[in-house]
């Protein structure tokens, strides 16, 4: 099967902007015939293999492989990608026989291939490992193993040895070229740039290109340097997020239109008795009259009260013990099998306790939301000081930092993300756990206002409470996540990059 | 100084040096016993000096006592399976709705986009504010309990198992299409494996909330349960029942995240093999 490229371009779109990555591109590979793409990095050839091998669309032109359009990815080419790739649930084993399990391939044929293919990459001891057990180059192997055993009449190499060592990729340049020798694949070959002390390695790909087949030979096309965009995901990422933003608002509006549809229809029809499905209007009443009365305020200052009270002496206990735990290590061994044993009790299964030790008052909520939010708190601190990454303390202990700077200024800004995700966490569970409490024995409080509806049967009160507690807790945890944002931007400028 | 010092830092980090598991284990047991002491002390020193009614705080034979009492009594059993029912059925529903949802949410965006807003309002609502809602449509019975259960479950569940979808790499994807995968066999050979760590991860949680959910939905109208168990016994002043129960609980929570936790090692092998 040739390979037949005629005026190929592509754009990409990002941030609003067209930026072409390959124009009018002209390309022939003959059957059995090894060609290189050489150039730097971001010059489009990815882009080209990418389009070859159906992953990507063409702006314009035609791609036609063994005389048939490309339409989409497929089992005639084969695709060898720079990260390997692998299927990290399947064994060696497993993922070589993958492209002969979809043709429904019997099994003796399936081991014979795979005994085949290993043998060919030197890889037949280690048939059974997963892929997180094997190093960069035996993964690589596995792949070119896993596209050849699916027995393509192309093969498509990105880059496959481009996050490699000098030295393996060597032996693996070597180790195609052996492959090639006996497989005389079709083989359309990307690789960087060739410079400095690259250029061992470059001679070494002509060299290889020159046993293999008629040897590299300089693609007619004018490719242009620009940056490759060849990520689905970050294609016009910008307009997509105001389509999502869009679309979300729309939905949720249409459940809200739903849900009035089905209320007032429930009302005219009689269907059901109308106060068991509190239409939009009745929800907006009850608010109107408590917040007009002052009760619904009352209600939210007191939960809320509790739940400050309560989640930040939690918060001070864990922040400190945590931190104690973590960097001590008699004192967490201590504490970790204790914790083990009190954290899987449901701890709402602790407040009538609470009820009994501290009364029916104020004390018996308070504590029973500290005793609630204290443990995961407790374990998610801990958990975000012991990652703190050892290098770390080496490299700020070579710059001159003693014991009690690498705590202060290591251990503790290192671990504050997580410690911040802890807190969050432990808002959130305070607000869980404030309506159980004040179901029981309150005389106010959101919670009691939602037991009150169901005393009374106004379930319009109960959505309405519902829907407030929803409100706080969005607000809330927005307000956290935007704080989060301002303090940690080094995070998201180091995931961005 | 208790701290970890400057040179173990160097070579280990914070979590200090690797230790023997027979040296795990002695630090497990010797650090359970001194919790257990102490509260035996404590129990004994109440029951001994009585500075206040000795109810309050019962010493943990008292509470194994009540336990056995009540099972000699053959009540203990009743209770266990009322509750283990309600959570079985009630969290399988929720599994198998989650599931379904949330993988096809994952893949098409058009059920996605209608599911999602909902789960969106309903989600930053606590599950708990919902329950007397659920008392008032189906009633103080079995249905609004197992129901209730399922609602609060679905949540993480659903939550977990679009974003395991969600974040597959593209690239195993093309991956296999190149390989000759068609679209059936990219959701159960790519994306259904792919997905399986965030979809264990939700069962976890559902577990966990089933417990924590179930306990109130038995304060507030059972006749049976182990949170029923709890209430009576707030009801009667029989802490060392309260205590009692909460700790089969705790028993069975563990017991069921222990599932969990072997059918990851089992289905999860290749994220640490051996």
């Amino acid at each position: 099967m040739n390979i037949h490229v005629r005026g190929l371009s592509r754009t990409f779109v990002a941030q609003g902007r067209e930026t072409p990555a390959l124009l009018d591109v002209d390309l022939e590979v003959a059957e059995h015939e090894f060609v290189c793409l050489l150039g730097p990095s971001g010059c489009g050839k990815s882009t080209l293999l990418n389009i070859v091998a159906g992953f990507l669309r063409p702006s314009a032109g035609e791609v036609r492989v063994g005389g048939r359009p490309v339409t989409g990815p497929g089992a005639d080419r084969g695709v060898v990608f720079q990260e390997y790739v692998l299927f990290p649930w399947l064994t060696v084993d497993g993922n070589v026989q993958f492209g002969l399990t979809l043709k429904g391939a019997p099994a003796a044929e399936r081991r014979a291939v795979v005994a085949r293919y290993l043998e060919l990459v030197g890889l037949a001891a280690h048939a059974e490992k997963y892929p997180v057990q094997l190093s960069g180059g035996m993964k690589q192997r596995v792949a070119i193993a896993r596209a050849l055993a699916n027995n393509p009449e192309i093969i498509l190499m990105d880059e496959p040895f481009g996050a490699l060592d000098a030295q393996t990729r060597e032996v693996l340049q070597d180790e195609l070229g052996r492959i090639q020798r006996v497989e005389h694949k079709t083989v359309l070959f990307v690789t960087h740039s060739i410079r400095g002390d690259d250029h061992r390695a470059g001679a070494d790909q002509a060299g290889l290109s020159d046993q293999a087949a008629r040897g590299a030979r300089p693609l007619r096309a004018r490719v242009h340097p620009l940056r490759e965009r060849d990520h689905p995901r970050g294609e016009g990422r910008g307009r997509q997020g105001a389509r999502v933003r869009r679309t979300r608002i729309l939905a949720l509006l249409g459940v809200l239109a739903v849900w009035a549809a089905v209320s007032y229809g429930n009302r005219a029809l009689g269907v059901m008795m109308p106060a068991l499905l509190p239409t939009p209007g009745d929800v907006g009443t009850v608010f109107a009259e408590t917040a007009r009365d002052g009760t619904l305020w009352r209600h939210v200052v007191t939960s809320l009260g509790r739940v400050a009270v309560g989640f930040g002496a939690a918060a001070v206990a864990a922040l400190a013990l945590g931190l104690l735990a973590a960097m001590c290590v008699p004192v967490r061994l201590m504490l970790e099998p204790i914790i083990e044993f009190v954290r899987p009790i449901p701890p709402l299964a602790f407040l009538p306790m609470f009820l009994v030790w501290f009364g029916l008052g104020e004390a018996s909520k308070v504590a029973f939301i500290g005793y609630t939010t204290f443990f995961p708190m407790f374990v998610a601190v801990a958990a975000a000081v012991l990652r703190v990454d050892v290098t770390l303390l080496r490299a700020a202990a070579s710059l001159g930092a003693g014991h009690l700077d690498l705590i202060r200024r290591v251990i503790v800004p290192a671990a504050l993300p997580g410690i911040i995700v802890a807190l969050r966490l432990g808002f959130a569970l305070a607000l869980f756990v404030i309506v159980g409490a004040e179901f029981m024995g309150a005389d106010a409080g959101l919670g009691h206002l939602i037991m009150e509806g169901r005393t009374f049967f106004l379930p319009a009160q109960i959505v309405m409470g519902a829907l407030v507690l929803g409100l706080l807790g969005s607000v809330v945890n927005a307000l956290l996540l935007a704080a989060e944002r301002r303090l940690f931007r080094w995070r998201e400028a180091g995931a961005t990059s | 100084m208790w701290l970890s010092s400057m040179p173990e830092m160097m070579e280990y980090g914070l979590h200090g040096a690797s230790r023997s598991r027979r040296d795990a284990l002695r630090w497990r047991l010797a650090s359970l016993a001194i919790f257990l002491a102490l509260w035996s002390v404590a129990g004994g020193l109440v029951e001994a000096r009585r500075p206040f009614n000795p109810l309050f705080l019962p010493a943990p034979w008292v509470v194994i006592g009540a336990l056995l009492e009540l099972a000699r009594k053959g009540q203990l059993w009743v209770h266990v399976a009322a509750t283990l029912e309600r959570v079985a059925v009630g969290f399988s529903a929720g599994a198998v709705l989650a599931l379904a949802l949330g993988l096809l949410a994952g893949q098409a965006r058009a059920v996605r986009n209608v599911v999602e807003p909902v789960v969106e309002l309903l989600r930053p609502i606590p599950p708990l504010a919902m329950l007397p809602l659920f008392i008032v449509w189906i009633g103080i019975g079995e249905g609004s309990k197992v129901g209730f259960i399922t609602y609060a479950t679905f949540f993480p569940m659903f939550v977990t198992t679009v974003h395991g979808v969600a974040q597959i790499d593209a690239r195993l994807l093309r991956a296999a299409q190149s390989l000759g995968a068609r679209p059936r066999h990219l959701f159960f050979r790519v994306i259904l494996p792919a997905a399986l760590p965030d979809v264990l991860t939700g069962l976890r949680l559902g577990v966990a909330l089933s417990f924590f959910v179930i306990v109130i939905s038995e304060f507030v109208g059972a006749e049976n349960g182990l949170g029923y168990l709890i209430n009576d016994g707030r009801n009667f002043f029989l802490v060392p029942q309260m205590l009692g129960a909460a700790l089969l609980l705790g028993l069975l929570g563990y017991a069921g995240n222990g599932l969990v936790r072997v059918l990851e090692r089992r289905v999860l092998r290749w994220q640490h093999p051996r």
